[in-house]
């Protein structure tokens, strides 16, 4: 118990970077471009993750891109991206590789799946936890 | 002067003798079973089934795998459980059936079973009785499911309500009952793991998801 304490203490009283969009910080696998977009929905996802593509589609039925948001994936955890045909039938508008693990090291997140928005200038807004469910700030209901 | 034959030495019955210790197998057999229903219920509710379909291809593990060895896993807690307690009454010299024991836990586990599947329904069918019956059934009945930014010492201590109290006092009388003194020593010993084992929960919780909100 003293030894998890430690480390829970230790975690917990760190001081994380809050999340910043800025694509220079990520290795663009997808071109695409944010711009009229009101939002950006960034969901991290390892390549591994046999639940990813779940947590994906569930964002992505939630995501009206009528309302100016855009859904890109972020690829975490992982030494290499993969190939890119790895997500060629996911209809996202951007996909980028994390290649300096800011979104575990610098912004302390852990939870694959999760979406995080940006505003339009890169603005951190909230994280909304995977499979999310209820109202989405701005976008009405989540199916 | 005839000697009376001695009678046959009396064979102290076996505390587990085949008969109860089948009889206990079906029992935990049926115990299983009721888990397994509550848990495939609680993970399709969680939309577990729709994102392991999503998801797709051979690395996805279906929703039978998932609700078996989450019901193993639980079995293997009770099995640690009765160890645990085992093991500290007899090191203060006390007898104790780690087996017997072990069949009163997994049946006290129904209790939880009964409240989980009760705040389901609660969640689901009058969500407007969640506060009343919420000190009956667990505190988590009055949070909404999904909702970011919940600490994870709420989802620790969801449990805590009549029925955990009920429950970890069965579980403090059945030690009673089996070292033969009174409640007050066995009380103390399970509230006292019951906090520590939801304190660690909270703690292992928070390093899980670091910054990311709770599912």
């Amino acid at each position: 118990m003293l030894a998890l304490y430690g480390l829970w203490h230790r975690d917990r009283s760190k001081t994380w970077d809050e999340p910043r969009w800025s694509a220079g910080e990520f290795v663009p696998l997808r071109a695409a471009s944010l711009e009229g977009a009101r939002e950006l929905w960034l969901i991290p996802v390892n390549p591994r993750c046999p639940h990813c593509r779940g947590h994906l589609a569930h964002a992505a039925a939630a995501l009206k891109r009528g309302a100016g948001a855009r859904l890109g994936i972020l690829l975490v955890d992982t030494p290499q991206p993969p190939a890119a045909s790895a997500f060629a039938s996911v209809a996202v508008d951007g996909l980028w590789w994390d290649a300096r693990e800011t979104w575990r090291r610098r912004w302390g997140h852990r939870v694959y799946g999760e979406v995080l928005v940006f505003d339009a200038a890169g603005r951190y807004m909230r994280t909304m936890p995977p499979g999310f469910d209820g109202a989405v700030p701005g976008l009405g209901a989540a199916p | 002067m005839h000697q009376m034959p001695l009678a046959r030495p009396v064979r102290p019955q076996s505390r587990f003798a085949p008969a109860p210790s089948l009889l206990a197998g079906v029992w935990l057999t049926g115990v299983a079973v009721a888990w397994l229903a509550v848990t495939r219920s609680q993970l399709a509710q969680a939309g577990m089934d729709d994102v392991l379909e999503a998801a797709g291809g051979a690395a996805a593990p279906s929703l039978g795998f998932l609700t078996f060895t989450s019901v193993l896993g639980r079995f293997f807690a009770l099995s640690m459980e009765a160890l645990f307690y085992s093991v500290w009454w007899r090191s203060l010299g006390a007898r104790f059936r780690w087996g017997r024991f072990l069949v009163t836990i997994a049946s006290l586990s129904l209790i939880d079973a009964w409240a989980e599947t009760l705040q389901g329904l609660v969640r689901d069918n009058a969500p407007s009785l969640a506060a009343w019956l919420a000190p009956v059934l667990g505190l988590g009945l009055l949070r909404d499911r999904g909702v970011a930014g919940e600490p994870a010492w709420t989802m620790a201590f969801a449990s805590l309500g009549l029925a955990t109290a009920v429950r970890v006092t069965l579980t403090a009388r059945a030690q009673a009952r089996e070292i033969g003194r009174g409640i007050g020593l066995p009380l103390l010993l399970t509230a006292g793991v019951w906090f520590l084992s939801r304190v660690a929960v909270w703690w292992a919780m928070d390093l899980a998801r670091g910054m990311s909100p709770l599912p």
